[in-house]
């Protein structure tokens, strides 16, 4: 709270179309997938994981 | 030699009347025993100092009675000393005090001093009127000094939440990845099995306000943090190194100026959630009263 400083790490994505270069995307083949590969990085990054509601999940380190 | 005893006595007060502003309770903080030794010994120079004032005035050396003043504004160093250990201790809470809570009981233990310094040249003045009668100067120096010691004690007890707010069970929900509690948006949490964990075993509490004061007071950041540490170090966290998305979190409802917590406690038990709520101190640097400024009263 307050004085974070808050910084995307990654984006895992099963729709290409929504992102654009100049970030580290992960693509998933399904829900599942993404769901499962999210987990996975925001254990290794410590990382929480937003979901943005559009077949996206951001990785933030906050 | 002629005010050795007032000089003891003194001190000693002063020392004593630090160790009962020693508190043990839920923070542990000052640690328990090195923490402990550091400020026994500090009450020790500051009882010496306030006892030693007034033989220094009895003697009519006002050089020396500058001196001891001088002598006590090493306290402040105290405040920066407790500053400096909570700081770096922040990195390894897994919820941190927030920097508004460290300047809080910084301050706290820079003012106790101060106090061990008041008692001490009280015993000390009650010991050199009752001077040579030593069983009147024993009774009345300590008579008077644990007076002033519980007097002074309460003066700085301040107030705990749920004497400015009405705390409450809320209602946890999510409106698609978003958290909410009562409605407030809290957090967006984008796993499935962590929504699952919040809506299984999370808590949520609404914070209201007793009145504009309160409200203003409640809206510190610091207050706000302090809250979220508090509580954890009372209940318990559900929650591993790293893992983001069981943070605690504070929000507050913009229309009504009232705080929600949602949390996920090692055992979900609403009582003990509300009641940690309730006994987490107001922080002295959050307290605003715009009730006492005009423009705040015509708002009321």
């Amino acid at each position: 709270m307050g004085q974070s400083t808050k910084e995307v790490l990654a984006i895992v994505t099963t729709n290409r179309n929504k992102v654009a270069e100049g970030t580290t995307v992960f693509y998933a083949e399904n829900a599942a997938e993404l769901e499962r590969t999210a987990r996975l990085l925001a254990r290794v990054l410590a990382a929480a994981v937003h979901d943005l509601d559009n077949e996206c999940l951001v990785l933030v380190r906050h | 030699m002629e005010y050795l005893f007032t000089l003891v006595l003194g001190a000693l007060a002063g020392f004593l009347a630090r160790w009962y502003m020693l508190r043990r309770d839920y923070r542990q903080y000052p640690s328990y025993p090195q923490g402990w030794a550091i400020h026994l010994f500090l009450g020790f120079i500051g009882g010496l100092i306030g006892a030693v004032i007034v033989p220094a005035l009895m003697e009519r050396d006002f050089s020396a009675v500058s001196f001891l003043l001088l002598a006590a504004t090493q306290f402040r160093e105290v405040r920066n000393m407790e500053r400096n250990t909570l700081t770096a201790m922040e990195a390894t809470e897994m919820v941190g005090r927030g920097s508004g809570y460290i300047e809080g009981i910084a301050r706290v233990f820079e003012a106790r001093n101060y106090l061990a310094i008041w008692v001490a040249l009280a015993a000390a003045v009650v010991s050199q009127l009752f001077d040579p009668n030593r069983p009147l100067q024993i009774v009345g120096g300590f008579i008077v000094a644990l007076c002033l010691a519980w007097v002074l004690n309460r003066l700085m007890q301040g107030s705990v939440i749920g004497e400015i707010a009405d705390v409450e069970l809320a209602e946890l929900g999510f409106d698609g990845p978003v958290l909410q509690v009562n409605g407030v948006h809290v957090m967006n949490v984008g796993l499935s099995d962590a929504r699952r964990t919040w809506i299984e075993k999370g808590l949520g509490a609404v914070v209201r306000p007793k009145g504009p004061d309160a409200k203003a007071t409640l809206g510190n950041i610091g207050q706000m943090q302090a809250i979220a540490h508090d509580v954890i170090s009372m209940i318990g966290l559900y929650m591993d190194v790293g893992e983001q998305e069981f943070v605690p979190v504070v929000r507050r409802e913009r229309e009504s100026g009232s705080l929600v917590m949602a949390i996920v406690p090692s055992e979900p038990d609403a009582d003990a959630f509300l009641e940690a709520i309730r006994r987490v101190p107001v922080l002295e640097g959050a307290i605003r009263k715009p009730l006492s400024s005009r423009a705040g009263r015509m708002l009321d």
